[in-house]
């Protein structure tokens, strides 16, 4: 395991790079793993390292990062926006090829990061396979439920702290600082859109039943250019802390995950 | 002044992910003290809402070289390649980051930062290393007082879910305070299963960790927040220990709109205001020195 700055030095992202270890004297291709943000963030970092390595284990050259303005990397979270998050997934996907010659990168991503992942497949070829793991639907739904944007008014999500115009407006997520440029993005995210675009070998794998899994079910059936396959499977939640399984990760997704993506070969 | 940042790989075994924090440009000279941050629980080194990655930066834009590290077993740190107990473990991890930033960086006197169990390893390890010249306690273990019961019991008592409780058999703690020390009354060689403030030895143990800094002349900045539930106001610390003499060594504060991981972004910064300015109180004139 080799932790490390990589990018401009304006945008320095921290990296951590898991080399593949040699299973039957190849390696079986890059996966770069796409954060979630915010708590989820923190919270699935445990989780995520542990995937990591079972991927390198698994012959898989990997390398995990955090977007700028998150985790160790440079900048503020008040400077960072979802644009630019997916020029880092890109980046790092460069830097996956550049530190190990593989050209064949999957992109896993977890919450959020399913989506930039996503986003990101539609229009790099470069990318496949795909795994999104627990992804946000819609992002408008997403807010709803943090309670930010009007919805469901039974919510019983507390109502978020309103952040000053001087310090770039929006609201504060949990803690963390969501500027208003960037509840807008967030706003506009839609996975089904992306999901129509995407041609890499895909799996959605989804540890709990979500409210929103027929719309899900939806969008991957327009997935006409993608071998997909939706999985649930019930599992602890990587992104979320729960006082009775904190030190616990999702083992049977983390499994399944390196199971298809070595088999995708 | 500009900063910059450098993984760093800490331990004998160089498996110990650190981030070194500090000053570039205009004079290329270190302070002669160091800080080290250390974990929350399991929360990786940057901290929960990142709060550490901005504390460092704001330190090292002051000139105070700072590392953050996981300890192993947390974070990017491998697991430990040895059988040592947990906190010995980690007792032992603080005094290789100290030696690291005293061979290669010339840094010679530290200021442990800890939030909660954090914060109970720095007190702990301080104890033991007189280049350890002071501590930031956020919301440590703390001995409950006459006036945390009181304090504790009005706030109880006017919450319905807290009669509930009580009543029914819950886990309200001082119901489960109060069996004890009514056991403890009862039975005279009765022990109390978990390490709690009603163990006979625990408090005076604690007492004589606290007491082995002070006789060093370790200063103390204590941050006790109104989100930590064994604590209800800035001088509990005080009160908890009398026979040690903290006088002119301690500063301490109690945020009582905060919450015990500081969620809030004014919290935040309040706390870092707090840090920084005991900093400048107390080692502004901690000279500046040569340094790599």
């Amino acid at each position: 395991m080799t932790p490390f700055f990589f990018g401009p030095s304006e945008r320095r992202l921290f990296g951590v790079y898991d080399p593949a270890h040699d299973v039957e004297g190849a390696t079986r291709g890059g996966a770069v793993i796409c954060h979630p943000w915010g708590s989820e963030y923190i919270y699935a970092h445990r989780s995520l390292r542990q995937l990591a390595m079972r991927l390198s284990r698994s012959g898989i050259e990997t390398l995990r990062f955090d977007y700028f303005g998150t985790g160790d990397s440079a900048g503020e979270m008040t400077d960072a926006d979802l644009a630019g998050w997916k020029g880092d997934i890109e980046a790092a996907i460069e830097e996956l090829t550049d530190l190990t010659g593989t050209k064949a990168i999957a992109l896993i991503g977890l919450r959020l990061g399913a989506n930039l992942a996503a986003s990101v497949a539609a229009k790099r070829r470069q990318v496949n396979p795909l795994i999104l793991w627990d992804p946000i639907v819609s992002g408008k739904t997403y807010l709803q439920e943090c309670g930010i944007a009007k919805g469901d008014e039974r919510s019983l999500a507390p109502l978020p702290v309103v952040r000053a115009d001087n310090v770039g407006g929006g609201y504060e997520l949990d803690g963390f600082p969501l500027t208003r440029g960037m509840a807008h993005e967030f706003e506009n995210l839609d996975l089904t859109e992306d999901l129509a675009d995407i041609s890499a070998n895909t799996l959605v794998i989804l540890s709990a039943r979500m409210p929103w899994l027929a719309s899900l079910q939806r969008g991957v059936k327009q997935m006409s250019r993608a071998h997909v396959e939706l999985e649930l499977l019930e599992d602890r939640s990587a992104w979320v802390e729960r006082p009775e399984t904190i030190e616990a990760i999702p083992v049977k997704v983390i499994s399944r995950i390196v199971d298809w993506i070595t088999q995708c070969e | 002044m500009r900063i910059t940042e450098q993984v760093v790989l800490l331990g004998h075994s160089k498996s110990l992910v650190g981030i070194f924090t500090r000053p570039v440009g205009g004079k290329e000279t270190l302070r002669d003290f160091g800080i080290v941050i250390l974990n929350t629980g399991i929360i990786h080194r940057v901290g929960h809402h990142r709060m550490y990655v901005t504390l460092s930066r704001a330190l090292a834009e002051l000139e105070y070289p700072t590392v953050r590290f996981d300890f192993s077993g947390i974070g990017d740190s491998d697991k430990p390649s040895h059988d040592l107990p947990p906190l010995e473990s980690a007792m032992s991890e603080i005094n290789e980051v100290l030696d690291w930033l005293q061979t290669t960086k010339k840094v010679g006197q530290f200021v442990l930062i800890g939030l909660c169990m954090g914060a109970d390893h720095a007190v702990l390890y301080a104890a033991t290393d007189p280049r350890v010249v002071g501590l930031v306690l956020i919301d440590p273990t703390m001995p409950p007082t006459l006036r945390y019961f009181r304090d504790y019991l009005q706030r109880r008592l006017l919450n319905a879910r807290s009669w509930i409780n009580f009543a029914f058999g819950g886990t309200s703690r001082v119901r489960l305070m109060l069996i004890e020390r009514v056991r403890g009354a009862l039975f005279k060689d009765w022990q109390p299963t978990s390490p709690t403030w009603s163990h006979p030895k625990l408090r005076s143990q604690i007492g004589q960790i606290y007491e082995a800094s002070v006789k060093r002349g370790v200063k103390f900045l204590m941050v006790l927040t109104g989100g930590w539930h064994q604590t209800t106001y800035a001088e509990q610390l005080v009160e908890a220990f009398p026979n040690v003499n903290f006088s002119g060594l301690l500063r301490s504060e109690f945020l009582r709109h905060s919450d015990h991981i500081f969620r809030s972004e004014i919290s935040r910064a309040q706390l870092q205001k707090l840090i920084l300015e005991w900093l400048g109180e107390n080692y502004a004139n901690g000279g500046i020195e040569n340094g790599s």
